[in-house]
């Protein structure tokens, strides 16, 4: 152990009651900070996963460019003539997806890939009409966006051949059940018989209403696709990276539309990252107060030792190891408090969980921690805790030894 | 090795920027090996002044201080710092002990600053053996607040000597003591400069101090007054003439 250390060790040690104060300002910030950012990273990501967990996060489609104008002359003179043409884009199948569909699938980001053929149309049952979206998919693929098959409330999630399946809410309101024959009608005409082999609920009453499973070559065939498809969508681990990988995707094939589940959900993300950063805000000024807090504990401690620390520079020991003595408190004031805090942190979140569970009340998200977030948080806590030592530590350094034992 | 301990050529001091206030003037001095010296003055000569300068606690604003052959105004203030824990020892009239530690870490700490790692077990004996030669033996392991004051003069007394410094300088260490801790302190600075050969520079007011010195200097307004020795003057006049030296019994 180096003198240092000790000596560090040793002030804090001899000044119990305001060490054992120090500790406890840090616990509580380091706790609460620990529990308020569990609970609003949790809330966020039940919110996100509500929200795109069961959605694609990129879709790759096709768009058509059909030019408007020809020629228009802004300036006209007899040597210069400027051309603008503009285009009207309209979206348009894919032909050529299973090339990439394999180059997708050697990103590791990506989770699920799955190719989808997307179509309006209307669903007859005897007299009655509904217009529905028929989501013509490949159900290993798909299933791991939807996980409809999971949420099968009637029948089985199987849609070979003439099988199909549909939402809650559309059986309901048709009154159909498991076997029954409906007709589809798309409107370029075509039509055929299909046979209803399970009831979904996705717990989303747009879907359940309107959407119809059935599989690709069988949308194909109705929709006359002729091997084409609407839509390849991508799923990937970190939501967050949806725009990243986006960018690659664009540069790799500049052709196709590439949108991000972002674009269109501008509303939740702005609200996301208000309370992220008000969470933030919180979590700042309790963490300032405690560093406050230490850095005053520190400069009294450095008044009150004046005189040993000029007697120690007298005796030989540099300014800078005087200064690192009092960095050295901070650290291990920041250590130790940030650990407790960490305890406190979990023991807050536990009894959170308990106190709504034993109240009767559902939380409708999961908190969750890990190993890492309780590492930074002890990293955070401790480097800041050194600043806070900055300056009683360098008021210590530039004691004058002589000035301490003459006034001392 | 070179003659002198210590030499001080042309030593000036002023303190204040705007208003300048010289306390030291033209302060020549040389001070031979093992010699015992007393800093001697009324109050305001710059005794203290002049050892704080000795002791590289503070910087003259003219002259040279050579300390053992080694200049010491060439010298960074880290280099002073390891050259005042290797070769110095301080007493003050106030003992500046750690109050929670005990009388052997008090003692091991200018060991400690220069030597990382736990003391060894050659320095715990020289630790030792100077708390016993300072008539603290039993007290090894008491905390400095469970001592009396001559005790704690004597813990401050045996901090000083455990690097085994050539130069020991004491500002009052008998200021704050009775007249019978007075007296053994003495003794045992005497006996210390007399078995280990270090010289010793000592500011006091006391006549019983001054009375048993190898060398007496005294400072008035900033210059040397006077500068003799005990045994070449003889005892009793010594004794008599300190009495308008500046010095009480």
């Amino acid at each position: 152990m180096s003198f240092d250390f000790f000596l560090a060790w040793r002030f804090l040690k001899e000044a119990k009651t305001q060490t054992l104060l120090t500790l406890l300002a840090i616990t509580i910030g380091v706790g609460v900070q620990i529990f308020l950012a569990s609970l609003i990273t949790g809330l966020q990501f039940s919110l996100l996963d509500a929200t795109v967990g069961s959605s694609s996060h990129i879709n790759i489609t096709s768009e058509l460019a059909i030019p408007t104008s020809i020629l228009n002359s802004s300036q006209p003179t007899d040597d210069l003539i400027s051309s603008q043409v503009s285009y009207i884009k309209r979206d348009r199948d894919l032909s050529n997806w299973q090339p990439i569909i394999e180059e997708l699938s050697n990103y590791s980001e990506i989770s699920a890939i799955s190719p989808l053929v997307n179509g309006s149309s209307f669903l007859q049952k005897g007299t009655v009409n509904r217009p529905i979206q028929i989501k013509g998919i490949d159900p290993p693929s798909a299933d791991k966006i939807y996980k409809y098959r999971d949420n099968i409330i009637l029948g089985t999630s199987s849609i070979s051949g003439n099988d199909i399946l549909l939402g809650r809410e559309l059986s309901e309101d048709l009154n159909l059940t498991i076997g029954d024959s409906i007709q589809i009608t798309t409107p370029q005409g075509s039509q055929a018989i299909f046979s209803i082999n399970g009831i979904f609920d996705l717990g989303v009453k747009g879907l359940n209403t309107t959407w119809v499973l059935m599989d690709i070559s069988r949308a194909q065939n109705l929709l006359q696709k002729k091997g084409d498809i609407s839509v390849i969508e991508i799923q990937i681990s970190d939501v967050f990276s949806s725009e990243t990988i986006a960018k690659d995707l664009r540069t790799k094939w500049p052709e196709l539309k590439i949108e991000t589940w972002q674009s269109s959900n501008k509303q939740l993300l702005s609200g996301l990252k208000s309370q992220s950063s008000s969470s933030l805000v919180i979590q700042f000024f309790v963490q300032l107060a405690v560093l406050l807090g230490i850095s005053s504990v520190l400069a009294i401690s450095v008044v009150q030792k004046s005189k040993l620390i000029g007697i120690l520079k007298a005796m030989g020991l540099k300014n800078y190891r005087v200064g690192r003595i009092f960095l050295l408190q901070g650290l291990l004031l920041g250590l130790l408090g940030s650990i407790t805090g960490c305890l406190v942190g979990y023991g807050l979140i536990r009894t959170f969980l308990y106190a709504t569970s034993i109240s009767g009340a559902e939380i409708s998200f999961v908190i969750t921690t890990t190993p890492l977030s309780y590492l930074s948080s002890i990293t955070v806590a401790t480097l800041a805790s050194i600043l806070a030592a900055f300056l009683p530590a360098r008021r210590a350094s530039s004691f004058n030894p002589i000035e301490v034992i003459r006034n001392g | 090795m070179d003659k002198y301990m210590v030499q001080l050529h042309n030593i000036i001091k002023f303190y204040g920027d705007s208003v300048k206030n010289q306390v030291l003037f033209d302060v020549t001095l040389d001070i031979l090996p093992g010699t015992f010296v007393s800093l001697i003055g009324p109050s305001g000569s710059g005794k203290s002044t002049l050892l704080n300068i000795l002791g590289t606690l503070d910087q003259s604003s003219g002259g040279d201080l050579i300390i053992d052959g080694l200049s010491m105004i060439s010298l960074s203030e880290n280099e002073l710092a390891d050259f005042r824990n290797r070769a110095m020892g301080f007493i003050f009239q106030f003992h500046y002990l750690f109050p929670d530690f005990t009388a052997m870490e008090n003692v091991l700490l200018p060991y400690r600053i220069s030597h990382s790692g736990f003391p060894d077990q050659r320095i715990l004996e020289r630790a030792k053996y100077l708390l016993t030669k300072v008539g603290l033996e039993n007290k090894l392991d008491a905390r400095i607040n469970n001592l009396s004051g001559g005790q704690q003069q004597r813990v401050a007394i045996a901090r000083a000597l455990i690097n085994q410094p050539k130069l020991i300088l004491a500002d009052e260490p008998t200021g704050n003591l009775d007249t019978k801790s007075s007296d053994q302190i003495i003794q045992l600075l005497r006996e210390i400069n007399k078995e280990q050969g270090s010289t010793f520079i000592v500011v006091t007011h006391d006549r019983s101090i001054a009375a048993r010195s190898d060398r007496i200097i005294e400072l008035v307004d900033g210059r040397i007054n006077n500068d003799f020795s005990p045994q070449e003057l003889g005892q009793a006049k010594t004794w008599e003439g300190l009495g308008s030296y500046s010095c009480r019994d």
